[in-house]
């Protein structure tokens, strides 16, 4: 198998999707991004981090929904009726 | 058989964690957890391949990983040839998941390639090293890093131009929603 890139599930709409999302960037955005350089990368790649632990923290703080406890439990004598 | 004691409570603790797994990577709460039923469901049936000593909790995010992508391409092909409605539903992701606060991340991450969108989650979200998530995705420790690295040049791109386009509209509320919410 090849080490590198297989995107072979990669939605098919990304690639125009990418390109207005380029265009909007490019013409917005460049500007400001060129002054900020590495700082203000810094500082959003931090914010996304956060907040994606946050969103993450959110789901796994609802503990275990009783669905899968009872689950387990039926699991848990599967020959014996 | 009967699977020891310690095995099902392993498979317990795991739940919470799959299951925000399960919805970063679909966005729909009610699919999250139906996909975390068929991983318990297929773990258990195969519990002989599962080697004792190891991470359970990795194995499971591996059945549950390959079965959302399993599942990813069949409703894709189903769906995509009609008339782009999954494009349309994947990118409304607000209505779904009653997390509302996180919408604009959500829908940032559900325009992510699969393939990116998972190694993030793993990487940024789960706590698994690189060499452990490349190992639930069956790539190379490189391929997991570069697929990290363009997720989150990507998510910065999308969040960074809705920021401008919002500040932009409402000049008083400067602070983009990613500050106000971590802040």
């Amino acid at each position: 198998m090849p080490q590198v890139e297989t995107c072979d599930d990669s939605p098919e709409r990304q690639p125009s999707q990418e390109t207005s999302q380029e265009k909007r960037h490019v013409s917005r955005e460049r500007p400001r991004r060129s002054q900020a350089t590495g700082q203000l990368s810094h500082d959003i790649q931090r914010r996304i981090g956060l907040q994606l632990r946050a969103m993450y923290a959110d789901v796994v703080n609802e503990g275990i929904p009783d669905r899968f406890a009872e689950l387990l439990r039926r699991l848990d004598k599967p020959e014996k009726q | 058989m009967t699977a020891p004691d310690d095995v099902r409570g392993a498979m317990l603790a795991a739940v919470p964690n799959l299951r925000a797994f399960a919805v970063s990577l679909c966005g729909d709460i009610d699919r999250a957890n139906d996909l975390v039923q068929e991983t318990l469901l297929r773990a258990w049936s195969h519990l002989e391949s599962f080697e004792p000593g190891t991470n359970m909790s990795a194995w499971l995010f591996t059945i549950l990983r390959n079965h959302f992508r399993t599942e990813y391409r069949k409703r894709r092909r189903e769906v995509e040839d009609v008339d782009g409605g999954y494009a349309e539903r994947l990118t409304a992701p607000e209505a779904q998941t009653g997390h509302v606060e996180f919408g604009e991340l959500r829908k940032a991450l559900l325009q992510l390639p699969p393939d990116q969108r998972e190694a993030l989650i793993l990487i940024g979200a789960s706590g698994f090293s690189y060499e452990e998530a490349a190992q639930i995705c069956d790539c190379a420790v490189g391929t997991i890093k570069s697929r990290v690295n363009r997720a989150r040049a990507k998510l910065a791109e999308m969040l960074t131009v809705e920021t401008v386009e919002e500040s932009e509209d409402t000049p008083d509320n400067g602070s983009d929603t990613l500050t106000s919410r971590v802040a």
